[in-house]
């Protein structure tokens, strides 16, 4: 009698794995269909590029930079804050990496670090800061309004730390880290995680456009 | 990159305490407090990226290894060179960077904790001065029950992008 129990247990293991290979094959064609462009192998890419809000930003000297200033390039956007000594650095650093991966075709872009902490950081600061790291990144900030608008339209996320509100400086900020690519005409076309290394955007660079 | 230079260990033990055993009227031989005695955490490869000039926040990397039988914990860090050192850990989840302060890290008994990029790191406020690549700051370190150890830590330059140079250049 003994024997008998494996016996009856097959027909339900076989189930089982012909589940298993469905969920697997499933699996697959999802992964398939999101990395259908081999080419284009780091990021997410639209496929219908969604489009952006005209934000106002401040730039150096509060000078006014409206988002649709730089149609005609792609913008490579990234938000954060100057007193975010671990992952801005970084990121800002990679971003460098990105421009410099692109040699001549960084002349179609325009990266941009966007300072989603206008209560510390004057556009003064934030073009400083971002262009330490590259004399092309363009720091930039808003008033909280516009930076609302802008980072709902891209779907990236923020908050100040609760320290912010109960009036201390030393407030930390939690952020989307990814790097947002505009195309030239001022859409959404691709994110690009923030933890991965500087040049993945650059390879992809070529099938952007197409 | 100066990241693989190890630095002395100056284990300052307790200072006070071993100070006041020493200095006690008492007449039983001075001796050292056993938990200072015993720690001999070391620390290597500190470093400060270097900022830009007008950055109020720094961050300071090391790994701390703790090769006796007892785990140790950090409780904080003090530094003359900033006006505040806060120990935190950034957490990824979702493509969103959180950061929140750690009221203590763990050092386990023959084993080591890496403070480094995107996880725990020493958040040095308001820089004293400017600093720059090849200067030293010095970090004070408190543990509980094992004194305070005073690391000399290098500002180094951020190092571009160092790695893979294996693409392809397209034209």
């Amino acid at each position: 009698m003994d024997g008998l129990g494996p016996m009856k247990q097959r027909p339900f293991l076989i189930v089982l794995i012909l589940f298993g290979l469905l969920a697997v094959g499933f699996g697959w064609q999802f992964q398939s269909r999101q990395w259908a462009d081999p080419a284009f192998a780091h990021g997410k890419k639209y496929p219908e590029p969604k489009a952006v809000p005209d934000v106002v930003l401040a730039g150096a000297d509060g000078k006014p930079v409206r988002l649709a200033d730089f149609s005609g390039k792609y913008v490579f956007m990234f938000f954060g804050y100057t007193h975010c000594p671990d992952v801005c650095p970084a990121s800002l650093q990679n971003l460098a990496g990105e421009l410099k991966a692109m040699g001549p075709a960084a002349d179609k872009v325009q990266a941009m670090f966007v300072s989603v902490d206008p209560q510390r950081d004057t556009p003064a600061e934030v073009a400083r800061y971002a262009s330490y790291f590259h004399p092309d990144i363009l720091g930039v900030t808003a008033p909280r309004e516009e930076l609302d608008r802008l980072t709902k339209g891209v779907g990236a996320y923020y908050f100040l730390g609760s320290d912010a509100e109960a009036g201390r400086d030393d407030y930390d900020v939690t952020h989307s880290m990814s790097v947002y690519v505009l195309n030239p005409k001022g859409r959404l076309a691709a994110v690009y995680s923030g933890d991965g290394k500087a040049g993945r955007i650059a390879q992809d660079f070529a099938f952007l456009a197409g | 990159m100066r990241d693989q230079f190890v630095l002395p260990v100056a284990l300052l033990m307790a200072g006070g305490l071993a100070f006041g055993a020493v200095a006690a009227p008492d007449k039983t031989p001075a001796k050292a407090p056993a938990t200072a005695a015993q720690s001999s955490l070391t620390v290597s490869g500190a470093y400060v990226p270097e900022g830009p000039p007008t950055a109020k926040v720094l961050a300071a990397y090391l790994t701390l290894g703790n090769p006796s039988a007892r785990a140790e914990h950090l409780i904080g860090a003090t530094s003359p060179d900033f006006g505040k050192v806060e120990v935190h850990r950034t957490y990824r989840q979702d493509g969103v960077a959180r950061m929140s302060k750690a009221e203590q890290v763990l050092i386990p008994a023959k084993g080591k904790t890496a403070f480094e990029p995107g996880g725990y790191h020493f958040m040095l406020f308001r820089p004293q001065r400017a600093l720059k690549a090849g200067d030293t700051v010095t970090l004070q370190l408190q543990f509980r029950g094992a004194g305070t150890m005073t690391v000399t830590v290098p500002v180094t330059k951020r190092g571009g992008p160092t790695h893979d140079h294996g693409h392809h250049g397209h034209h």
